[in-house]
């Protein structure tokens, strides 16, 4: 385990509803460390999500600040736009749903993510296959996304996760659209992302099944952090090769 | 990697039949202009092919196109002796229905005043010009006769020695070109009814119904047309024949404006105003078209924002798309258009400077319309992702 990458404090964020003020995010500081998995658990409303947008940098907090490795990047009134080459090297999302591109095949859609940050075709797209075959996906990667199960939809959104090897993965509710088989493969594969490449991984789910792949937990409630729980013995899956040569 | 094409590969046939909905929208764009080119040059056709310097026609009047002209057949000679002119012709056109082997066939009889004029001016297709002073005929392809057909006008055999294409009257009726007087003639053949109804209208003669009528009679011509010496003043030329009393000149410039200005004024601006129509129709179409493509992809915009696309990426995306659309319909409407067009009754002229204007309408329909999608792209959150 190495340093802070993510290091959220006191993160508050409010909406304005009429007359009242809705509490999303009130007062929230945690750290993830690079080859952790955190896990983030609790009821729907409980501020998971909008945790996830202001650690993600894609909401301001309404107070407290957001720093990744060591930097702050974001704090109330920040201009979140001008920080997508910082998010792009720092971040990668996955979701519930897969989002991928439709009318890219799953190789492209992964190469795309680097070709973005400037990577040439060719090796972009040779990146993308080495990861995808990594994933277990070798022989998909020409389909595009709707020829995929929704467990390699995931994979491969994992895969375009991964493709900038940046340092933090944050994941909302990622297995709710699997099934518990399918579930569990993707969080050993989370599990793995923060031992083999060292990253830190961050978790949002509502599925107990795969609790004892985290190390460490927490309970959300009502825009607070209402428990902590650190996992000493927590299962590590067997490794498989995720650190192919970024071009 | 150019996300343009990969859309358009992914969604090929929808694409394919959005370029040639708007392909379909610039070929009804290029025939309505095409229509209008085609209609003034047809009108201008003869005018501007025939080579006078003044149209002799009947005092008060401004025929024989804007208005019907009718001057004794011997006006020529009076012409003539004028000071200054060079040569003269008779010229007299009207328009004939005859039926040939069953078919009921329209015609511009138009006159050429053989021998001085055997048709020289008229770039033939296939044949030759007149080479006897009667009952030889040069038609227009579009009438629908052949080479060596015979064909009854009045009360002769005609046999087409020459064709030519694309001369039509105003009305867009092929020319069939005869000599003058066998075209006075054509013009003698009436029935015994209208006989009989211009006798009881001017009072029981013959004489008297042709001395008032506008419209070739017995003897008569509509025109007579003057080529000038190269000294010549117009003007005093102009003003010998209207001290006359009984006859009008027109200049070829007189003939534009009042076929142009007069005329065909109201069928002119009906087929503008379409044009306008349709131009308004097709930029609403096309701009909605490449709106509604952005917005249906405003999910995945918002996906390339929250992997850190820059907008250049997208702006691309849109303006390229927007363009193939834009240069895929052009290419497609020209391409219909050149089939399709000269099927057609009337000519389309394809002109070349309306097809640049038309194609930079498009273009700028197409930049309007995806910069609306592109300030809409640009306003998209990459949180929208989630929602």
């Amino acid at each position: 385990m190495t340093g802070a990458i993510l290091d959220v404090h006191g993160a508050t964020r409010h909406y304005v509803s009429g007359d009242s003020i809705v509490k999303a995010l009130d007062g929230v500081s945690l750290e993830a460390h690079g080859g952790e998995l955190v896990g983030i658990v609790g009821p729907s409303g409980s501020g998971k999500s909008t945790f996830l947008l202001i650690a993600g940098l894609l909401e301001p907090p309404t107070a407290g600040d957001v720093t990744i490795r060591g930097q702050k990047v974001s704090e109330p009134g920040a201009n979140l736009d001008r920080l997508r080459d910082f998010r792009r090297h720092a971040i990668g999302f996955v979701f519930q749903k897969a989002n991928l591109i439709p009318f890219l095949t799953a190789g492209e859609n992964v190469a795309l993510a680097l070709e973005i940050d400037d990577v040439a075709a060719r090796p972009a797209r040779a990146y993308a296959t080495d990861l995808l075959i990594n994933l277990g996906l070798g022989h998909r990667i020409d389909n595009p996304p709707a020829r995929l199960s929704g467990g390699e939809q995931q994979r491969v959104a994992i895969a375009r996760a991964l493709a900038n090897d940046p340092p933090l993965i944050l994941a909302d509710e990622p297995t709710a659209a699997l099934d518990s088989h399918r579930g569990r493969q993707v969080m050993e594969l989370f599990r793995q992302i923060a031992d083999v490449r060292q990253a830190a991984v961050v978790v949002v789910t509502h599925d107990p099944r795969s609790l004892d792949l985290f190390d460490r937990i927490y309970e959300f409630a009502d825009g607070r952090i209402v428990g902590e729980e650190r996992s000493a013995d927590k299962v590590r899956p067997e490794a498989v090769g995720l650190l192919p040569q970024r071009p | 990697m150019n996300l343009a094409l990969r859309d358009i590969r992914f969604g090929l046939p929808r694409f394919l039949l959005t370029v040639a909905g708007v392909g379909f929208l610039i070929t009804a764009s290029v025939g309505m202009v095409g229509l209008y080119r085609g209609i003034v040059d047809d009108a201008l056709l003869v005018i501007d092919t025939i080579g006078a310097d003044l149209w002799v026609v009947q005092g008060g009047r401004s025929g024989p196109f804007a208005e019907g002209s009718s001057v004794p057949s011997t006006m020529d000679r009076r012409v003539e002796g004028l000071a200054g002119v060079a040569s003269v012709r008779r010229f007299v056109q009207f328009s004939q229905q005859f039926d040939v082997d069953g078919r009921n066939l329209r015609a511009s009889i138009t006159g050429l005043d053989y021998p001085a004029d055997t048709g020289e001016w008229l770039r033939l297709s296939d044949g030759r010009y007149l080479a006897s002073g009667h009952f030889e005929a040069i038609a227009d392809a579009s009438i629908g006769l052949g080479l060596g057909d015979v064909v009854h006008l009045g009360q002769d055999d005609f046999r087409i020695v020459g064709l030519t294409n694309g001369m039509v009257d105003v009305q867009g009726d092929g020319l069939l070109f005869v000599t003058i007087n066998d075209a006075v003639d054509i013009a003698k053949r009436r029935t015994d009814e209208e006989v009989l109804l211009a006798r009881a209208k001017a009072g029981g003669t013959d004489a008297a119904a042709g001395a008032n009528s506008s419209v070739p009679q017995e003897s008569k011509i509509a025109a007579v047309l003057v080529s000038l010496d190269p000294a010549a003043d117009q003007r005093q030329v102009a003003a010998a024949v209207l001290a006359w009393g009984d006859a009008n000149v027109l200049s070829q410039a007189d003939q534009h404006n009042l076929l142009l200005n007069q005329r065909l004024w109201r069928l002119r601006v009906q087929i503008l105003a379409f044009t306008v129509v349709l131009l308004v129709v097709m930029a609403i179409v096309i701009s909605l078209i490449i709106y509604t493509m952005t917005i249906e992809k405003l999910h995945q915009i918002a996906m390339l924002k929250l992997i850190g696309a820059r907008n250049s990426i997208i702006i691309a995306m849109i303006a390229e798309q927007a363009a193939l659309i834009g240069v895929g319909g052009f290419g497609f409407g020209l391409v219909v258009s050149k089939l399709v067009f000269p099927h057609f009754p009337r000519r389309i002229v394809m002109d070349t400077g309306d097809l640049a204007l038309l194609f930079t309408a498009v273009a700028l329909i197409c930049g309007v319309a995806s910069l609306l999608g592109i300030v809409r792209a640009l306003k998209v959150r990459a949180q929208e992702v989630l929602s």
